[in-house]
């Protein structure tokens, strides 16, 4: 099933895509700016729209980040806390590499 | 400068950015209407991704001459926050595209400087691929502090992309008239320069103490705790 869908889109879309490249390639940089000249709608809010998404996504990485941050400064704290206790616990030699003679 | 008062800056600033966006430049240009707002987050991040990027090459050479791991922590730090810059600039440039030349994706081969910032964006994909599919060690440093360098030669190729290839959709800069608007226009890029700077020294941290896990589980595995 997924084959065969994979074996009808892929070729649909190279096509789409490859169709739109040449038509792009066409264009000079005049086309550009007519096509600028001719519609100018206001575009505040896409902006806006854009500048909310922007900082969201620092946002999220920063929150993300320092979440992370703080789950590894716990588990570091937590595994030199039981390092330490069972440092203390032990006889002395206890802490060494099983396959060390002594 | 402490960290939280690096992160809290840098978001005062990005806030003030957006206000002087919204109450003080002009919502209208004459050439490209109020599609032209987009540039004040679009240029800084363009900006500081490139910063970042270089940076990175920058910590990565360190490495290689002195192999201090520190700088090699310092560099996939820088990287992943150029990566994100990037991916803003590339995002914010496609909807300013969309407004100006009613087109979303102009890079594949009507613009060099589109394409090669397309470009650097994937060499750096791959960077962060290729780190996090080898295991933690000088090996993988090694490899990363190469690769971080030579990705790095890109960044100047793409900043003079328009002088070297000539096809100009993208302007080599553009030119503002106000103050209002050239003021804002370097506020925000030092506001996100902070912020992002904040973030490095955010990413610096977390592989600090991923690496200190690392060897604390070593520890443990060889006591056999």
């Amino acid at each position: 099933m997924i084959r065969t869908l994979a074996a009808v889109l892929i070729p649909a879309l190279a096509f789409s895509w490859s169709t739109r490249v040449l038509a792009q390639a066409a264009k000079t940089p005049e086309d550009f700016q007519g096509a600028a000249a001719n519609n100018a709608p206001d575009f505040r809010v896409y902006v806006f729209v854009a500048y909310g998404a922007v900082c969201l996504l620092l946002f999220l990485f920063s929150l993300r980040t320092i979440s992370q941050n703080k789950r590894l400064e716990e588990r570091v704290d937590h595994l030199e806390e039981r390092f330490a206790a069972s440092a203390a616990e032990s006889p002395p030699g206890k802490g060494e590499p099983a396959d060390s003679p002594g | 400068m402490k960290l939280q008062t690096n992160n809290l800056l840098g978001w005062a600033m990005v806030i003030i950015t957006l206000s002087f966006v919204g109450f003080w430049v002009p919502q209208e240009e004459r050439q490209l209407g109020s599609s032209y707002l987009i540039f004040f987050f679009h240029f800084p991040s363009a900006l500081n991704c490139m910063e970042f990027f270089l940076l990175g090459g920058v910590f990565s050479a360190i490495y290689l001459r002195n192999k201090n791991p520190s700088m090699d922590l310092w560099a996939v730090s820088s990287i992943e926050v150029g990566m994100l810059a990037c991916t803003i600039t590339l995002v914010t440039g496609g909807v300013w595209a969309r407004a100006a030349w009613g087109e979303w994706d102009t890079w594949v081969i009507n613009d060099p400087r589109l394409m090669s910032v397309y470009f650097m964006w994937l060499t750096y994909a791959a960077y962060l691929a290729l780190r996090s599919s080898m295991g933690q060690g000088k090996r993988r440093e090694l490899y990363c502090a190469v690769f971080g360098i030579l990705a790095s030669i890109n960044v100047p190729v793409v900043y003079y992309a328009i002088r070297i290839f000539g096809k100009e959709n993208h302007p080599m800069s553009l030119t503002l008239n106000t103050t209002s608007m050239k003021v804002t226009q370097w506020f925000g890029w030092a506001s996100f320069l902070v912020l992002y700077i904040g973030l490095v020294r955010l990413r610096r941290n977390y592989y600090q103490r991923c690496r200190q896990l690392d060897r604390l589980q070593e520890e443990f595995n060889r006591a056999q705790i």
